[in-house]
């Protein structure tokens, strides 16, 4: 027992400034997540960067690549619009900026949240508080503990740059790295700013969360349709479009940093003085307090995973609705432009196809993204299932007559639905979206693409079961980075080769772009049985294993 | 059958850590059994392995005869378990807990129920995050004790309630015993278990020590011995089986093991104004015990 005074050495460290230490706190917290955030971004970089020098090293192949990747509204809707990218700048730019401000935007919200609302869900802000310290002064320094992780996030970015400007071909000065690497952050700092805010309202983690998360979606989605429609003035008003408007490394307007600046700025002081208005534990859209009984969904296990996910499920669903109606609008448009030239690189080597038509092409790519949306929806999903674990809620379950299997497959059969309905919505809104710009393209067609990406969600999913059941506190951890691992593979490995070994482990490397090419059942077969296998051995090992806290 | 509860070598290990030792223990039916010991002692980890949250390493229990790993829900079926505290849906209320918590157990008695929510006066309107740490362990008390189930498990079931609160629960549990119910009860307060247990069990660093009636525990305890002097108390720490003495002013206290005699005949030769013995309280003992165990620590350390 001696040897336990010895290991509580941190405490005495945080006291020593008790004014500093909410944001010495946060400050340790972060960091780490801040430093595999960076080696992530730069290794996707580096690894961007030096194959395209490798595969287009004259003039006359980037001009090839430039032609057929810089007509294409679909990877414009996802990367936002092409620019130069004949050159190394241009195409570097082109490649990270949208991407990463997405990537740097998701994390930056969800840590924000979750170290705001999460820690002091948890009790934990209560010790801060109790201390000799005041809300806002708490809050502001745990800001200020964020925003040191976003120096780390911009520091290996910044060197990362660094690095590329090294290479053979790439010649980047020391100001235009310092200026990317200041965009490539800006988003996480706009979504820190709302993650921050949100939290002071909202009167839960999860719903502020939430908030930040459809502010993203709004954010994002005005931030596509300016790049692939004619209505570019949108990109003004999106923070995510401000970003796209610095135009680093080919044409920099630094102006364009005031409007960024203000909004984190303005966002940030008003979340530090409702924090002083507001009672812990609570937000400023207080929730009622009582409430009269509904009882219809508690009957089982089953019944109260409905009733207390319904919100999010359709959340969910509603996302997907959207972005693929959106998208199949935008068909045509994206079509006309492809029209003349061969569809190359990203989406051909997604599709495994290099011609193909271009309606086709795009619709591919679309139910591809909503594929991506679908596995989110079920990585975050598995993670809800684990937290009923980790905060206690299973207990009283379990402590009941309630077998674990009863519990586990109610969860189980509740997201394979989810997911189930989600692809054939996915399928059936682009149908709809297409069908107002008559495109063509019939209804059975987009139902089965719908069909078509279900197998490969649902590997995901065994995925996660399969680690709730073996490895459960890692289970969001290893479902996201199955999802993350794929998709980083996949993107390095368009418009260059890649270690077929390496795009092997890609999950998305097996899945067929329908309606692009011809749906293969055989191998969509065999994704399911892999999924049910590793479902199975997680429902068999949950039966087995201890119930874990947090 | 007349057995509520057996054990047969229970036994939990973390890694290397073995936090409860193979557990041989028998509770018969409507009996109170009182479960002490120390923070760290393995009681929380026999009543979940118990219940099958937990998966114990050896051995295996038996509620009622059925074997609670090989036959989780079946065993459930017969027990109410209240916990020292757990985490309930911030967005239910109480009114909404207890329905579902009711309609997941089966059988719940609903006069009783009501009954209950007016003893305890819980607000059952309100949402779970709104309530206070004891206003939410009620919902635990509630729940289980609605049942009726043929065997509690209860494990620190009064933390946070109010001395009011105790004494209602006290009631409760009393009332359960005259239905027949059976008890395990894990508690720090010693005073709730002497007043409600038939038998207590003392479980130290994952080993049971000591199972046994409060009298029959008694017995191997010393007694208690006070006596006041007019003058300075006469020295007694030289006669056999006396241990812990304290001098206050005039004033003695000690305690003697075995017999009384030797002790009796000095202090009376003495000529004490006041004299006084008594029974060692279930705080005596327990802190008796927690005594030896420091003493081992220490010996451990030098
Ligand atoms: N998941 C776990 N992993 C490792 N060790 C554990 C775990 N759970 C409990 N222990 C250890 O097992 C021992 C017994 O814990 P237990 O919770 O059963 O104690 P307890 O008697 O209920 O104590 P208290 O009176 O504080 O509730 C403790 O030393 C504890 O640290
Ligand atoms: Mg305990």
């Amino acid at each position: 027992m001696s040897a336990t005074t010895n290991a509580v050495p941190s405490t005495a460290k945080f006291l020593r400034s008790p004014r500093t230490a909410v944001g010495r706190f946060v400050a340790k917290h972060t960091a780490r997540s801040s430093l595999i955030l960076g080696m992530i971004l730069v290794f996707y970089m580096i690894s961007k960067a030096s194959t395209y020098l490798v595969a287009y090293p004259t003039e006359a192949a980037r001009q090839k690549i430039a032609e057929s990747l810089g007509t294409n509204v679909g990877i414009e809707a996802l990367l936002g619009a092409a620019h130069h990218i004949d050159t190394v700048s241009g195409y570097v730019t082109w490649n990270f900026l949208c991407l990463i401000t997405a990537v740097g935007a998701i994390w930056a919200l969800l840590i924000t949240t979750k170290t705001f609302r999460g820690e002091e869900d948890a009790g934990r802000w209560e010790l801060f508080l109790a201390g000799q310290t005041t809300a806002r002064r708490a809050a502001s320094n745990a800001l200020a503990g964020l925003a040191s992780g976003l120096v780390i996030v911009y520091t290996i970015c910044f060197l990362g740059l660094l690095g590329i400007s090294r290479f053979n071909g790439a010649y980047f000065t020391l100001s235009a790295c310092l200026f990317f690497a200041l965009a490539l952050t800006a988003g996480a700092a706009e979504f820190m700013a709302i993650g921050f805010l949100a939290s002071q309202l909202m009167p839960t983690r999860s719903r502020a969360a939430g908030l930040s998360a459809v502010i993203f979606g709004v954010f994002y989605m005005i931030r596509l349709t300016a790049d692939s429609t004619s209505a570019h003035w949108l990109l003004n008003v999106s923070p995510l479009g401000w970003i796209e408007r610095l135009q680093p490394m080919y044409n920099s307007q630094p102006i364009w940093l005031l409007p960024i600046g203000g909004f984190v700025l303005v966002l940030s002081g008003l979340a530090i003085w409702l924090a002083g208005r507001r009672d812990l534990g609570d937000g400023i859209v207080a929730d009622k307090d009582t409430a009269k009984p509904h009882t219809r969904f508690l009957r089982s296990p089953f019944g109260v995973a409905l009733r207390l996910n319904r919100a999010v499920i359709l959340g969910w669903l509603i996302a997907v609705i959207s972005i693929a109606y959106i998208y199949g609008e935008l068909t045509k448009s994206a079509a006309q432009i492809v029209q003349s030239t061969t569809v190359e690189s990203v989406f051909s080597r997604l599709a495994q196809a290099a011609h193909t038509q271009a309606v086709l092409a795009f619709l591919g790519f679309t139910l591809f993204f909503i594929m991506l949306v679908v596995m989110f929806y079920v990585a975050s999903a598995v993670g809800r299932m684990r937290d009923d674990e980790a905060k206690g809620y299973l207990d009283n379950f379990l402590v009941r007559p309630v077998s674990r299997n009863r519990w586990l497959l109610g969860r189980i059969f509740l997201m394979t639905t989810v997911v189930v309905i989600a692809c054939l919505l996915g399928g059936l809104s682009t149908w709809a979206g297409e069908a107002t710009q008559h495109g063509g393209v019939t209804f059975h067609t987009l139902l089965l693409a719908g069909v078509n990406i279900m197998a490969p969600v649902l590997l995901i999913l065994g995925i996660g079961i399969f680690s709730f059941g073996v490895m459960p506190r890692l289970t969001s951890v290893i479902t996201f980075a199955a999802i993350g691992w794929s998709f980083l593979i996949t993107m390095l490995g368009s418009g260059v080769s890649l270690n077929h070994w390496l795009l092997d482990t890609s999950l998305f490397h097996h899945v067929a772009l329908v309606p692009a090419v011809g749906a293969n059942w055989t191998t969509s077969g065999i994704l399911v049985v892999l999924g049910l296998i590793f479902g199975l051995i997680g429902v068999l090992r949950f039966n087995t294993r201890d119930l874990r806290g947090e | 059958m007349d057995v509520a509860i057996k054990t047969i070598g229970l036994t939990k290990q973390y890694g290397s850590f073995v936090a409860l030792e193979p557990l041989n223990i028998e509770v018969k039916k409507g009996e109170i059994l009182g479960y002490l010991g120390p923070n760290g002692a393995g009681k929380t980890t026999t009543i979940r392995s118990m219940l099958g949250l937990i998966k114990p390493t050896g051995g295996r229990a038996e509620i009622f005869g059925i074997d609670t790993q090989a036959n989780k829900v079946e065993a459930h079926k017969h027990i109410a378990y209240i916990p020292g505290e757990s985490t309930f849906w911030p967005n239910l209320t109480g009114a909404e807990t207890l329905y579902l918590l009711g309609r997941i157990n089966g059988a719940v008695d609903n006069k009783y129920m009501a009954e209950l929510i007016k003893r305890f006066q819980f607000d059952v309107s309100k949402k779970v995050r709104a309530y206070s740490k004891g206003n939410r362990q009620k919902i635990n008390i509630i729940a289980a004790l609605m049942t009726k189930a043929d065997l509690l498990i209860m494990d620190e079931p009064t933390t946070g309630l109010d001395p009011i609160m105790e004494q209602a629960f006290k009631e409760c549990v009393m009332e359960a015993k005259a239905n027949g119910q059976t008890v395990f009860l894990s508690s720090h307060i010693l005073e709730e278990v002497e007043a409600l247990c038939d038998r207590i069990g003392i479980l130290r660093s994952g080993k049971l020590v000591e199972l046994g009636t409060l009298s029959e525990m008694r017995h191997l305890a010393a007694l208690t011995v006070q006596a006041t002097f007019e003058n300075k108390p006469p020295k007694v720490d030289h006669i056999k089986g006396v241990s812990g003495i304290k001098v206050v002013g005039h004033q003695l206290t000690c305690q003697v093991q075995g017999s009384i005699d030797p002790l009796f005949s000095a202090l009376v030769a003495a000529h004490p104004k006041t004299l006084l013995s008594r029974e060692p309280s279930l705080e005596e003992l327990f802190l008796s015990l927690y005594g030896e165990e420091e003493v081992r620590n220490k010996d451990q350390v030098s």
